[in-house]
Order: structure tokens, then C-alpha cells, then sequence
């Protein structure tokens, strides 16, 4: 059984998309639990990727590569965790709501980090570029996130995410969702200013502070 | 600018290639518009960084593909336009000076025509006073390295060294005093080249601070040459009638 969910972990590891869902259907057919083979098998496959990744000994197309395999895992638990009631068939770690602010078009940070929160977990509803601050604010009401994350890549756009933050408290959903913020001009000390919880210089700790923020 | 492994092929031929492609692109959707524009080749080649996602300025494979643009561009017969001073370091430091000078010297070397970067630091976020007083040394430098050096009769010094002959010295000669000028490129104050003493003395000057002090003084003293003022004029109406032609 634990042999199962070591070689499911070095496959994922490995990035064998097919070989995580064969593993997976293996652990079910030795009566592993779903939840189980999520934690033990998907989930703690990650946590190493996530590990060497911060060290620098992964990189990041390693690691698509390894969410992607995760995925696949995934999607043949999904509707058996629906079933069993549990996480009702939504990942264990809750909603993340993304995107980058108006007037920017820069997205592969944002999908970067984006791709590496649902390998951790999170199930990510992605609102694209070019995102309005409304948009946000339809998305936070309507999606119910733990978490809204916003990307800017321009000194320009950057503003924008002060704009969304205030209109979020406007719409008074401030307080029921977190924010954390990110891209190259961003920094910690103007995430503090504009009044997000958090901010992340790159995918990695956008990770480990989302899942802070999502505890 | 296609950036290797993000937006372009991680492979350096890759992402020439793609790059390439997209000034041939440019340059036919520019011709069609306005034929007989003037074209200038610019590639921008970069890189993503595969552990941070961050597009790399100063890394060396950005050079190598720089270089092979400016290949397609002589082969186009069309001027380019490389990066020349580049880095991702965030101050003026050992590796910023680093990845600039072999940056600036590969581009060179490759026939750019235009070299731009000039001041810009912390991939291009930061623009420096200090930065530009030392890519301008960079780019003097280079200048003279590609200046080469020529070796008729004169400058293979066949007499002068007869005249001096075994055990003498040439600082005394006429034909050092003749060539003195012109042969050597002599840098400005960022570059130190006196004794310990001296340098002890001076309290201890490193790079960044000559920099700084340099980058000061020109601000303090340095007074622009005005334009001629018909030639002032002229830029004006060039600039005038450009944004009206644009409006239509």
C-alpha cells in the first residue's frame, strides 16, 4: 500500500501524467480512500516538487510538468470525493480567485502562480488579463474565494489593485476574502500601503502565503 | 522579443528563428502601410529565468542570440539595433559591470549600429545616474577595442627602436611623444589606476562612489550644447507633422 503511494509520488515527481492516474486507480483498487490517496499520494508529491522548487533545483517547466500530472490524479478522484461528501468534491485547500488588473496584459507570472496553486491544491478560477476592478468584485460575490489574487507588471497598472482593493470594501466583501498581490514592481512595503494581507515576489511563496492565508 | 522558454522556444535557434520571423512580419506590415519606410532591425532576444519566471537582461545566452539577429540584419542589409549594457543585478555592483561589459562587447563585436540599455538596471525597472557614467566607460572602451590598431611604418616603430636600443627607455623618445595621443584610450576618473597609498589616501574610493561622484559633478557643472535653432525648429515641425500623419 505505502509502496502505492511512493511510486505514485516519484511519478508525479517525474511529471508521468499517465503513470499518477494509473497509480491512483491502483490505490482505489486496494481500497485506499480517496481522501487518503489525495493526501498521501497527490498532495505530499507536491510538497516535495513545491520543496526543490524553492531551493532551485526544479524548474518551473519541471514543475507544470508535475502539476499537470496531479491533475490528471485528480480528476479521477474529483467525483469520488463529490460522493463522500468530502471537500464535496472541491480541492482541500479552497477557492482562489486571479487575475491581472486592468490595463495589463502580462500573464505568464499570473499563470504560473496560478498553475502552481492547483498543483498545491487550491482550485483556481483564473479571470484572464486586462481584469476590471468590477470584474473582481462580481467574482469575489458570485465565486466566494478564501483568496483574490491580483498580478500587475507595469508602475502603470499597478495602482489599479489600491482601485480593486477599494472596491471590494465598497461592495463590503473586504472582509470575507483575503488579498494577496504580486508582479515585478510590486513590493511588499506598496502591498501594505494599498492594505492587502499579503504579498509573494514569486510563485513559490505565492504558494506558502496563500496557504497561511487559506488556513 | 520573444522570450526563450516563455513566450518563444527555449532553444536559442528557437527563438532567433521566432524572432526573425516577427521582424519580417513587422517589416511587411510596415511597408504595406507606408512604403519605403525605413527599417531598422531590432531584436530583443531574452530569456525567462526557470526558477523565478522573471524575463533575464543579463545572461549570456541574451548576447549569443543578440548576435545572431544582427547576422539576419546584415544579411538584410538593414541597420540594428542590439542591447548593449544589461543586467538583473539590483545595484552597481560586481555583477551588474560583469553581465554589461560582455553584453556591450559581443553586441559591438556582432556590427550593432545602435546600442541601447544605457543607464538601466534590476531588469530594466531602475534607471541610475551612476549606471550611466559607467556604461558610458564601457562603451568608450569598447569604441577603442573596436577602433582596432594599425601597424604601418610609422606605428611598428622599426627606428625608434634603434634609436633607444637594448637597456633604454621610450618615455624620453620623440616617437612616443608623436603617437602618444590617438594610440591609447585613456578612461575617466571611474576607472583607478594609481597605487594603494594613493587610493588609501583619497579614503578609499570603491567603483560605485567614483561613479556617484562623477555622476554629481556632471550634474553640478555639465552645461548642455543647445540645438542650433534652425535645426531645433526643424524637429519640431518633423515631430508636428508625424503626429498629424499618424492622426489620419
Amino acid at each position: 500500500m505505502s509502496n502505492t503511494f511512493e511510486q505514485m509520488q516519484k511519478d508525479l515527481y517525474a511529471g508521468k501524467a499517465d503513470e499518477v492516474k494509473a497509480g491512483v486507480q491502483k490505490a482505489l483498487a486496494e481500497k485506499s480512500s480517496p481522501q487518503e490517496i489525495l493526501e498521501k499520494g497527490l498532495i505530499a508529491g507536491m510538497d516535495q516538487v513545491g520543496r526543490d522548487f524553492k531551493a532551485g533545483d526544479l524548474f518551473i517547466p519541471e514543475v507544470l510538468a508535475c502539476a499537470r500530472a496531479m491533475h490528471t490524479g485528480l480528476e479521477v478522484l474529483r467525483p469520488l470525493l463529490a460522493e463522500t461528501g468530502q471537500g464535496g468534491g472541491r480541492s482541500t485547500l479552497g477557492k482562489l480567485v486571479i487575475g491581472t488588473v486592468q490595463g495589463d496584459m502580462h500573464d505568464i507570472g499570473k499563470n504560473l502562480v496560478s498553475m502552481m496553486l492547483e498543483g498545491a491544491g487550491f482550485e483556481v478560477a483564473d479571470l484572464g488579463i486586462d481584469v476590471p476592478p468590477a470584474k473582481f468584485v462580481e467574482a469575489v460575490r458570485s465565486q466566494g474565494p478564501k483568496i483574490v489574487g491580483m498580478a500587475a507588471m507595469l508602475t502603470t497598472t499597478m495602482p489599479v489593485m489600491k482601485t480593486i482593493i477599494e472596491a471590494l470594501t465598497q461592495a463590503g466583501l473586504r472582509d470575507k476574502v483575503k488579498v494577496i498581490v504580486g508582479g515585478a514592481p510590486v513590493t511588499s512595503a506598496y502591498a501594505k500601503q494599498i492594505g492587502a494581507d499579503a504579498y509573494a515576489p514569486d510563485a513559490a511563496t505565492a504558494v506558502d502565503v496563500s496557504r497561511g492565508l487559506a488556513a | 522579443m520573444p522570450i526563450a522558454g516563455g513566450t518563444g522556444p527555449v532553444t536559442m535557434a528557437g527563438n532567433v528563428q521566432l524572432l526573425n520571423t516577427e521582424w519580417l512580419g513587422g517589416a511587411v506590415i510596415s511597408q504595406l502601410a507606408h512604403p519605403g519606410a525605413p527599417l531598422q532591425y531590432a531584436p530583443r532576444p531574452m530569456a525567462m529565468d526557470m526558477r523565478t519566471g522573471f524575463s533575464l537582461a543579463g545572461a549570456i545566452e541574451l548576447g549569443m542570440m543578440a548576435v545572431a539577429g544582427a547576422q539576419m540584419a546584415h544579411f538584410y542589409n538593414v541597420p540594428v539595433s542590439l542591447h548593449g549594457p544589461w543586467t538583473d543585478s539590483m545595484v552597481h555592483d560586481g555583477q551588474s559591470t560583469f553581465e554589461r561589459t560582455y553584453m556591450t562587447l559581443m553586441a559591438a563585436y556582432a556590427g550593432a549600429n545602435v546600442l541601447v540599455g544605457a543607464g538601466m538596471m534590476q531588469q530594466s525597472l531602475v534607471t541610475s545616474y551612476e549606471q550611466l557614467v559607467i556604461d558610458s566607460e564601457i562603451n568608450m572602451t569598447v569604441v577603442r577595442a573596436l577602433q582596432g590598431f594599425e601597424a604601418d611604418e610609422g606605428r611598428l616603430a622599426m627606428d625608434a627602436i634603434a634609436r633607444v636600443g637594448p637597456g633604454g627607455n621610450f618615455v624620453q623618445d620623440e616617437h612616443t611623444l608623436k603617437y602618444l595621443r590617438g594610440e591609447r584610450y585613456m578612461p575617466s576618473r571611474l576607472i583607478y589606476r594609481n597605487s594603494r597609498d594613493a587610493w588609501t589616501s583619497a579614503g578609499c574610493p570603491d567603483f560605485e562612489k567614483r561613479a556617484n561622484e562623477i555622476a554629481r559633478t556632471i550634474l553640478k557643472e555639465h552645461e548642455p550644447a543647445p540645438l542650433p535653432e534652425d535645426i531645433s525648429r526643424e524637429l519640431d515641425k518633423l515631430v508636428r507633422d508625424s503626429m498629424t500623419q499618424l492622426k489620419k
